[in-house]
């Protein structure tokens, strides 16, 4: 789990991962949708919930809890992306489909870690299994994000300027959006480069869409001078 | 987020930022005055040399232009600007895979080099520096580059930038496995460093993130030397990778065991 502050870690472990319990949890009942109409006030042991990531961080370590993975992380989906990397919207999934993917990987691989030192065999077969899943979840996530959708976005990016792109974006992750707007961002500064740069100075009211600046008309707090003033006349002719 | 938008408006202003810095290249002028002393600009080991005139003398070209404005100086064409040199460094874009070497003017340009007669050189800066000699209607009368340079310029720009697309893609159908990625492009030009770069370093960072895992990260952050750190962090996989094998080994005998 990195930057404590970082925005979008926080949204990416928002990840639902389903989970079974060890065993009974007092007074947890309301995390399982199936035991509200029942009087239980205690989790079951083996009962189905979905956490998101970040409580099962503890959980995960101390062996409390064993992790599933999501649909969209298994081994279909994943089947799925890899035939056809550009075509699927990623979006749809989770909006921080990368991001959220290796957080789960992480968080797999380090649970299985402290858990495999002290577990049965039996267990720790079924731990490997999970482990080694997560490992080729880790490799298709980075294949997919480095391959033909990266190409794609960064032709996109340099030769769509000025174009509306909601079309391809809608079905970018956040990661991909980030790359994306890196890329046209620049695109645009160059053309307008090419276009502006001549004029000896750069055109000011275009840049600036939130009205930050002052208007023009707006009188200083401090008059100039008259010197000043007239120094300031020379200039802008 | 903060951070987010900083970086947004320093790439909304990096085209710009290096035709500024373009403007520190040396340049050929004929002053129409005479100053005998040495003027210092900025620091004291970068100064102009003392003046005469008729005689051509270097100087920036920011300098340069100021100069031209006053009325006292005339800028001489840049060399590289001609049609003839233009067409060779089309020809070389056109047939190889690399880019043109590009070289440095900030520093002086009047000592000789050993390279042979058949290097092909373009300044670091050359699109910064065409954009502002070659434009359709003349506003600063001399030093102007013959009309067809410009289109010249337009079609070495165009093809570098693809060079430098193909070399990206085929980048990525190769290296992305490894987490250490260092790309070497030698005789990228200022204009395509600034179109390309946000992107691609952005990318490469993103692929770093999902190669590594939290435990190489950790070790990472522990060992303060990059090159120690990026060593470490692939033996420390190596070795997460190892144990599992182990594992899997030794539940495997014990199955076949009883």
């Amino acid at each position: 789990m990195p930057n404590y502050y970082d925005v979008d870690a926080i949204l990416a472990e928002e990840e639902l991962v389903p989970c079974s319990t060890n065993f009974d949890f007092s007074y947890l009942a309301h995390l399982d949708p199936d035991l509200h109409g029942t009087g239980k006030h205690y989790l079951p042991e083996g009962s189905r919930v979905k956490l998101p990531l970040w409580a099962l961080d503890k959980w995960a370590s101390l062996d409390f809890v064993n992790i599933g993975i999501p649909r969209h992380y298994q081994r279909k989906a994943r089947e799925r992306l890899e035939a056809a990397p550009s075509e699927v919207n990623l979006r749809k999934r989770n909006e921080r489909y990368f991001m959220a993917g290796r957080f789960l990987v992480d968080l797999i691989e380090t649970s299985v870690q402290k858990v495999s030192k002290s577990a049965a065999s039996s267990r720790r077969d079924r731990l490997e299994q999970v482990a080694l899943e997560a490992k080729k979840l880790r490799n298709t996530l980075l294949k997919t994000y480095t391959g033909e959708r990266l190409r794609q976005t960064l032709d996109w990016s340099l030769s769509s300027v000025g174009d509306d792109v909601t079309s391809y974006t809608n079905q970018l992750t956040e990661m991909e959006r980030r790359l994306f707007q890196s890329g046209a961002v620049a695109a645009t500064a160059n053309l307008r480069w090419r276009v502006h740069g001549k004029s000896r100075w750069l055109i000011r009211s275009q840049t600036d869409n939130n009205n930050t600046r002052p208007p023009k008309n707006a009188r200083p707090v401090t008059p100039e001078t008259e010197q000043q003033e007239n120094d300031n006349k020379r200039q802008k002719r | 987020m903060s951070s987010r938008l900083g970086k947004q408006n320093a790439i909304e202003l990096s085209s710009f930022r290096s035709a500024f810095l373009a403007d520190d290249s040396l340049v050929t002028i004929i002053p129409d005055f005479d100053y005998s002393h040495d003027i210092p600009l900025m620091s004291a080991s970068t100064k102009v040399g003392p003046f005469r005139a008729g005689i051509p003398t270097e100087v920036p070209l920011w300098f340069a232009l100021m100069l031209q404005q006053r009325s006292l100086c005339s800028l001489k064409v840049l060399d590289w600007l001609a049609t003839e040199n233009l067409t060779r460094v089309k020809q070389h874009e056109t047939t190889q895979t690399t880019l043109t070497p590009t070289t440095s003017t900030t520093t002086s340009t009047t000592t000789t080099t050993n390279d042979s007669d058949d290097t092909t050189t373009l300044p670091f800066y050359y699109a910064e520096l065409g954009q502002r000699f070659v434009s359709a209607k003349s506003h600063s009368q001399a030093a102007q580059a013959p009309k067809a340079s410009r289109l010249l310029l337009q079609d070495i720009a165009q093809v570098r930038l693809d060079k430098l697309r193909q070399q990206f893609q085929q980048l990525t159908r190769q290296q992305m496995a490894n987490p250490s990625i260092c790309v070497a492009v030698p005789g990228i030009a200022s204009a395509e460093l600034a179109t390309l770069k946000p992107l691609i370093t952005q990318a490469l960072n993103d692929q770093r993130f999902l190669a590594t895992s939290a435990a190489a990260d950790a070790a990472v952050k522990k060992k303060q030397p990059v090159e120690d750190s990026i060593v470490e962090s692939q033996s420390q996989e190596e070795s997460v990778s190892g144990n599992n094998n182990n594992n899997t080994l030794r539940s495997r005998i014990r199955r076949l065991r009883g």
